[in-house]
């Protein structure tokens, strides 16, 4: 029988795991079940306000140019879809047209209900304290397919 | 969407979310959740290929995950072993300074592996003394009520 050695450095791979998705559907499905959907948000409200420090600031100093830097740099690296419209002044209008989380999800099991509040609020909590706001304007949970709103607060 | 690149802070947020829930017992409820009802592609590969099922899973998730490590299949000697020398997971931790990562977080591979590899009849060890460096030793063994094997490994053999 054969002896088998691998060695690897960091710098040997990209860093994408596409399967994490799935763990992140199966977290957001456990708390639903065992705590409930309002959990759920809290739960996501603690993460964002955590690790996404540091956009919420760039979204403070650049306002939506952040916003549109850090959606065409996480749907490019994920292989995804968007159409970005600026239909009205200092409001923008982002299209989701494939999302790579959902479709990942779907090959292998169910979507747990309150998936979508990973774009809700997850978008919501990061533009708290900040001149904009957010608008989930359509969710389609079969697919991701969804329309987000950003605006400048009145 | 939140990426998948993102996930690893996530997951260390989502333990303390649960400690502050039910405490600790919350977590390792958590983790013994995820290692019976997801961990199903190790257990196949195992049950499938015996230890090689072992290297089969962790070539394509360290591959992956882009992780800094050495890992060996001895199958006449029924021993397979990850030398971790960066750990993609805690690493990625330890890197982004403005968030703490949780405080067992490295405790969740234990419980997970152990729960899909001890029932198929193999030892799993990790030694996490390093793991504030982001570095572990995993040695997973043919349990010695097999005759075929006499020798047991210390895992302070394999320094990562």
């Amino acid at each position: 029988m054969a002896k088998l050695v691998m060695r690897r450095k960091a710098t040997d791979n990209v860093y994408f795991h596409p399967d994490f998705h799935i763990a992140l559907n199966i977290m957001i499905e456990y708390i639903e079940k065992k705590f409930g959907k309002e959990d759920v948000k809290e739960y996501l409200r603690q993460f964002t306000n955590a690790y996404y420090k540091p956009l919420k600031q760039k979204i403070k100093r650049y306002g939506l140019k952040a916003i549109k830097g850090y959606l065409e740099q996480l749907y490019r690296k994920e292989n995804g879809e968007i159409e970005i419209l600026f239909l009205e002044p200092e409001s923008m209008t982002v299209k989701i047209k494939r999302c790579p989380a959902v479709s990942h999800i779907r090959k292998k099991m169910t979507v747990a209900d309150s998936f979508c509040e990973t774009t809700g609020t997850f978008y919501q909590t990061l533009l708290e304290k900040t001149d904009f706001e957010f608008e989930l304007k359509k969710y389609d949970k079969k697919t991701g397919r969804s329309i987000l709103i950003f605006r400048k607060r009145k | 969407m939140i990426s998948c690149t993102d996930f690893i802070p996530a997951y260390s947020e989502f333990f303390k979310f649960l400690e502050k829930k039910g405490g600790k017992k919350e977590v390792i409820k958590f983790w013994e959740y995820l290692s019976d009802k997801y961990f199903t592609n190790l257990k196949n590969l195992v049950e499938k290929h015996g230890l090689k099922g072992c290297w089969l899973y962790w070539s394509k998730t360290l591959n992956e995950e882009a992780a800094d490590f050495k890992m060996e299949l001895d199958e006449n000697r029924g021993v397979f072993k990850i030398i971790m020398f960066k750990c993609p997971s805690k690493g990625r931790l330890l890197k982004t300074k403005h968030i703490k990562p949780y405080k067992d977080y490295c405790k969740h591979c234990d419980i997970l592996y152990t729960r899909v590899l001890e029932p198929l009849g193999y030892k799993y060890k990790i030694d996490l003394s390093r793991c504030e460096k982001a570095r572990c030793t995993v040695i997973v063994q043919k349990n010695l009520r097999d005759k075929k094997i006499t020798h047991s490994y210390n895992i302070k053999q394999f320094p990562g």
